[in-house]
């Protein structure tokens, strides 16, 4: 193999740029344009890989991006198919499944043991005796399998793309430009989509002076003049969904079309054929040697010998002529070969033997072909054997339906054309082209262009009806083309005669599973394995349909195909997912914590200061002088109107009829079987105006829960999420007031503006709503205000709190603060089946009140009586125990901690836990499993700290 | 100190150079250093615009079906459902319209209005690459000069179309993380924040 002294002029590879790459540690120079495939090949390299079972040698095969013979690692990305991959200069490319090398593999010692490998091995043994199986799954996962991903890589970027388009044209080849073009030319918008890198499909890889070449370099100047077509190269539609939406995958994008209207014409998988050593290196489909004799100026061999079913393969054995490679022989599957064609003509005139009704009986050779044997296609009569390097196989393929089968339609086989074609098209399906069995060349375009008006049509206003009819007649009158032979398994022949390549699954393991009793395709492709592996049967299936049924006795009509299902080629699961955008939420004073170097973490989705310095620090501000905290997490619903408390008295558990304006209350939102499920505080502003605040990540659940309860009724409020409209800030310390005093012509003064008092005002020049709410247990003012003035209001009670010694202080110290309080958190000393009664909330429930959401469920369990109890504890010798590890009694689980942390200002463990009611008693001893270890503490029914509340109430 | 507004992205503005001026009580970015850079990303390319000073007023109730017939000055109206609008203002005319539709509000059983101006950060993404942005980060369909609501980038937004790009208005809380989401997108198309300067020249 090398490269062509004179690069055809329809290469795509440019040889004046060239690039360098490493396989397997060797340098290996390449041009702009290659495939990785291609600069190996063309640098002699020809084992690509070894097999999944039996580690035979494998060469280039398919060409196209479907077979797994050439996968390797590049770029630490594992089966990557590096046929379809372009070189990019640097690039690390390495083996994968051999030891130590694809040329020299050690598990080639498998072959020996083919005997242990029969169809269905893993039902018959290695599973007994059961304790050896660990042993034999291990060899196994080393021997079998494909490549590893590599942990060290670092991730890729993936993207994701939304499209829409009146009308989706997958497969650029020539029905796919013809389709586009019709379509786009009635008016439709539409989007193409090609696997390759370039347009025009196997015309384009044909030799730049056949017709085809030019006719689709010429269609592709219009397609690319149209403004109404978007051309995504590189790019393959993996699966048709509901509504007719298309994944699509393009490198490391996965693009989502809706689409009104979806051609299928991604022309025809061409399939290999079942004989002899069919798998060895130098064994290649006609359009992987067209590939690279036409697009990458590789020559693929010195003497080839071409086996085919159809006038494409004569056109591949001129092209090999042209390319200066010696044909030893051209045999054909047909009884006849036509002595009018230009390529015919050609073979005979190089004097190359013509050799109809004949096909590969078997190959010979070790680590790459070295001859063939030719046989009749019947079976009787005389054997000839042909030395060469290259077989050629251009036999046929079958039309790439999968699709509009995913999309509802079904597969039905026409005998004469041996291949399935699609039929009961799902709504705005259509099939063109190879993928439509219209194999003529004429016909490929004019059916293209048919099925891109009729997608089109109803789209526009122009009618194209008699344009339809008139291709399809012109379609009848063309003659029709049948590519592939009655057959794909030659008569008799010696070495393995393999049907799946990806699996090492062959004709004999085929034939034993159906003597098993698995003769349904399914149950034949589930217990062999055949058409299990990474082509998805793309190379295969017709192969195991043909011998299913030959061995049944069935036509293939009865034996019927397997299931299409996506995604049509393997993608990764990066590119599935594509980019994550998971939205986090900042704080209107974001940019103040960073300056201060705090720790932020993310908690409901907002990113929060967790501390600035150290707890210990934070706290003893608070308790001492002055500290600030940002709450400008805390829901903020805004409920206006003549029935806002009739809304609140339904939905929380404690009255609001008494609540006057000025005014703050805590309150409690219970479900409807009496389940605590948020909590915080409502102020009255107005007569008519409520200021509710929720928990930081209830707020959403808040404001659903409260429209919820809202429709249906005639109730006059208007409910408002104002959580990002405001920024706040709890200033709390003794000498909270000092400083806001500084900042205020507000009386703050504990009879103006007592302990649960609100009011609007201006601080700093800003309006803002003003809380007295002790959550930390100190005198605190919660001030908020409208966000977009966050920085500033940030520091101007920093300064004017700099006297006092201001600290800021993070969710970690508040944590600790309201622990000292006993104060509780809705969701974290609470869980799913939480009632108030239990969580010391007794306090809040009105039963006086007419109804309120769970008073019923509440009432009951009151009834029922309390069996377990939120409390405090503090820990005997200091222990802080994890949050959400057991309490124990005899040995049994009896309830859990909730909070734990150390106080510094107490100097003590403390924390809350659920026990037995009977043990929530001042002072009786709990015992806790925390970390492996035995933690002893009493129980604490009042706050640790202040439990009077006389230092927050001022 | 006087109090100034500031965007949900002021900082990351700050980040990438801006030269703030003040107007109505806001600091606005004018330019990001290069102005036909700005320019020119806004007419071949792409171009982010922080318009986080933008006024919106929100109407809830029946009187909504009235007002898309209600002229008020620097302001357009943008029904979201038939019980909920919203007035996007420019900031000299906010106060004005505000009064403005509190009069018209008055005597109107069940209907309010509220002055959101703080709850939502806006951008405008300009240029004829925008839409190949915006479909990186979401499935949004609108036509131009139309609006809808849509997620983009896991955000819920409003999404206004006009014939040189797409205005979103999302909670002010996603600034930072959109601006990141925007940029991060229209990178491959060579996206530039722009300022008012770029816009108005």
């Amino acid at each position: 193999m090398s490269r062509l002294s004179t690069p055809p002029s329809s290469t795509l590879v440019n040889r004046s740029k060239p690039l360098v790459f490493e396989y397997n540690g060797r340098r290996i120079d390449a041009c702009e344009g290659d495939t990785v495939a291609s600069a190996l090949m063309a640098s002699g390299v020809d084992i690509l890989s070894r097999s999944f079972k039996y580690h035979r040698p494998r060469g280039h095969l398919c060409g196209e991006g479907h077979c797994p013979n050439c996968m390797m690692n590049v770029d630490g990305s594992p089966n990557v198919r590096i046929c379809s991959e372009k070189v990019c200069n640097g690039m690390v490319v390495k083996h994968q499944n051999a030891i130590p090398s694809p040329e020299f593999d050690l598990l080639a010692i498998t072959q020996k043991f083919d005997f242990l490998m029969p169809a269905g091995f893993y039902y018959k043994i290695f599973h007994k005796p059961r304790f050896m199986w660990p042993v034999f799954e291990h060899f196994i996962r080393k021997v079998a399998g494909l490549g590893v991903v590599d942990g060290k890589t670092p991730p890729y970027r993936y993207e994701r793309q939304h499209l829409r388009a009146d009308v989706v044209v997958v497969g650029g080849g020539p029905s796919g430009l013809s389709a586009a073009l019709g379509a786009a030319e009635a008016g439709a918008s539409v989007t193409l989509v090609e696997q390759d890198s370039f347009l025009g499909g196997h015309f384009r890889f044909q030799n730049p002076e056949s017709s085809g070449f030019k006719k689709v370099l010429e269609l592709e100047k219009q397609v690319r003049a149209k403004s109404n077509i978007r051309v995504l190269t590189g790019a393959v539609a993996f699966g048709l969904y509901e509504g007719n939406m298309l994944g699509v995958v393009q490198g490391r994008r996965t693009v989502r079309i809706r689409a009104k209207r979806v051609v299928v014409a991604s022309g025809i998988l061409e399939r290999p054929f079942v004989f002899g050593n069919n798998d060895l290196p130098g064994i290649m489909l006609g359009r992987a040697v067209q590939r690279l004799l036409n697009l990458y100026g590789v020559q693929p061999g010195k003497r080839a010998v071409v086996v085919g079913s159809n006038d494409r393969a004569l056109d591949v054995a001129a092209d090999l002529l042209h390319a200066g490679v010696e044909v030893a022989a051209y045999a054909d599957q047909r009884e006849r070969i036509n002595d009018s064609l230009e390529s015919v003509k050609l073979l005979k005139s190089k004097g190359v033997a013509l050799l109809p009704a004949t096909t590969a009986v078997s190959a010979d050779g070790k680590m790459h072909i070295r001859s063939v044997t030719l046989g009749p296609v019947a079976g009787r009569g005389e054997n000839i054997r042909l030395d060469c390097d290259l077989l050629v196989l251009s036999v046929g393929g079958d039309p790439a339906i999968h699709l509009v089968q995913q999309g509802g339609a079904r597969g039905f086989f026409e005998e004469h054309r041996v291949e399935f074609i699609a039929k009961r098209l799902g709504e705005g399906h259509f099939v063109a082209g190879d993928s439509n069995g219209v194999h003529h060349e004429d016909s490929i375009l004019l059916d293209g262009r048919r099925a891109g008006l009729a997608a089109a049509q109803g789209l526009g206003s122009v009618d194209h009806a008699a344009e339809i009819a008139d291709l399809e007649s012109r379609l009848s009158a063309n003659p029709a083309v049948v590519l592939n032979p009655k057959t794909m398994v030659a008569p008799d022949g010696s070495g393995k005669r393999f049907v799946c390549v990806c699996e090492d699954v062959t004709e004999k393991d085929v034939c034993d599973a159906i003597r098993e009793g698995f003769d349904g395709i399914e149950t034949l492709k589930r217990y062999s394995t055949v058409s299990m592996g990474p082509c998805q049967g793309k190379m295969c299936q017709m192969s195991a349909i043909g011998i299913c049924a030959r061995e049944t006795n069935r036509t293939i009509e009865e034996t019927g195909s397997t299931v299409s299902r996506p995604p049509f080629i393997p993608i990764t699961l990066g590119a599935l997912t594509g980019r994550n955008y998971h939205p986090h939420k900042t704080v209107p004073t974001h940019s103040r914590h960073a300056a201060l170097n705090a720790k932020v973490i993310s908690l409901g989705d907002w990113l929060r200061p967790e501390m600035y310095s150290n707890p210990a620090e934070e706290s003893r501000a608070v308790h001492e002088r002055v500290g600030l905290i940002d709450v400008s997490t805390l829901g903020r619903i805004d409920l206006r109107g003549t029935d806002v408390v009739k809304l609140l008295d339904k939905v929380y558990i404690n009255s609001w009829g008494n609540l006057k304006v000025g005014r703050t209350r805590y309150g409690v939102m219970c479900d409807d079987t009496g389940i605590v499920f948020d909590d915080g505080t409502c102020a009255r502003l107005g007569d008519q105006h409520y200021f509710m605040t929720t928990t930081t990540s209830g707020v959403d659940g808040v404001y659903q829960w409260l429209t919820s309860w809202m429709a249906g009724t005639s109730l006059d409020v208007c409910v408002t999420n104002v959580t990002s409209g405001y920024g706040g800030v709890n200033i709390a310390g003794p000498r909270a007031k000092e400083v806001l005093g500084k900042l205020t012509s507000l009386n703050l003064d504990s009879k103006e503006f007592p302990y649960m008092g609100c009011v609007q005002g201006q601080v700093a020049g800003v309006p803002c709503i003003l809380f007295r709410i002790g959550f930390v247990g100190e005198l605190g003012y919660e001030v908020h205000f409208p966000s977009f003035y966050g920085e500033y209001m940030w520091d101007v009670i920093m300064d004017a709190g700099k006297e006092f010694d201001i600290r800021p202080f993070g969710v970690e110290t508040q944590r600790i603060l309201r622990l000292q309080k006993s104060h509780i958190i809705i969701g974290q000393d609470t869980d799913a089946i939480t009632n108030p009664l239990e969580a010391n909330l007794a306090w809040a429930v009105k039963f006086d009140k007419p109804d309120f959401i769970g008073r019923r469920a509440i009432f009951e369990a009151k009834k029922q009586g309390i069996k377990k109890s939120l409390v405090g504890f503090v820990t005997r010798h200091g222990e802080v125990p994890e949050e959400g590890t057991q309490v124990m009694e005899n040995g049994y689980s009896v309830g859990r901690v909730t909070s734990a942390r150390f106080s510094p200002h107490l100097n003590k463990s403390i924390g809350l836990a659920w026990v037995p009611t009977a043990r929530a008693k001042d002072g009786q001893p709990i015992l806790i499993r925390s970390k492996g270890e035995w933690v002893i503490a009493d129980v604490v029914t009042h706050p640790f700290y202040d439990p009077e509340g006389a230092r927050m109430k001022g | 100190m006087t109090p100034v507004k500031r965007s949900s992205v002021h900082h990351v503005q700050a980040h990438h150079h801006a030269r703030f001026v003040e107007r109505n009580g806001w600091e606005i970015a004018t330019s990001y250093g290069d102005v036909a850079a700005e320019k020119t990303a806004i007419q071949n390319g792409v171009a982010l615009v922080d318009l986080g000073w933008l006024g919106k007023l929100e109407c809830k109730g029946e009187w909504v079906a009235s007002l898309e017939s209600q002229p008020v000055e620097g302001a357009t109206f943008k029904k979201l459902i038939p019980t909920h609008g919203m007035w996007i203002v420019q900031p000299e005319a906010l106060d004005a319209a505000e009064k403005k539709l509190e009069s018209a509000l008055s005597g109107k059983s069940k209907s309010y209005l509220i002055n959101s101006s703080s709850a939502y950060a806006s951008f405008d993404l300009l240029g004829p690459k925008a839409a190949d942005v915006l479909c990186k980060l979401s499935s949004v369909q609108v036509a131009v000069g139309a609006h809808t609501q849509a997620t983009v980038g896991g955000v819920h937004c409003l999404v206004i179309r006009s014939e040189h790009g797409f205005q979103f208005h999302f909670g002010r809380e996603f600034g930072e993380c959109m601006w990141e989401f925007f940029m991060d997108a229209g990178m491959e198309f060579g996206i530039r924040p722009a300022g008012l300067d770029a816009l108005a020249s």
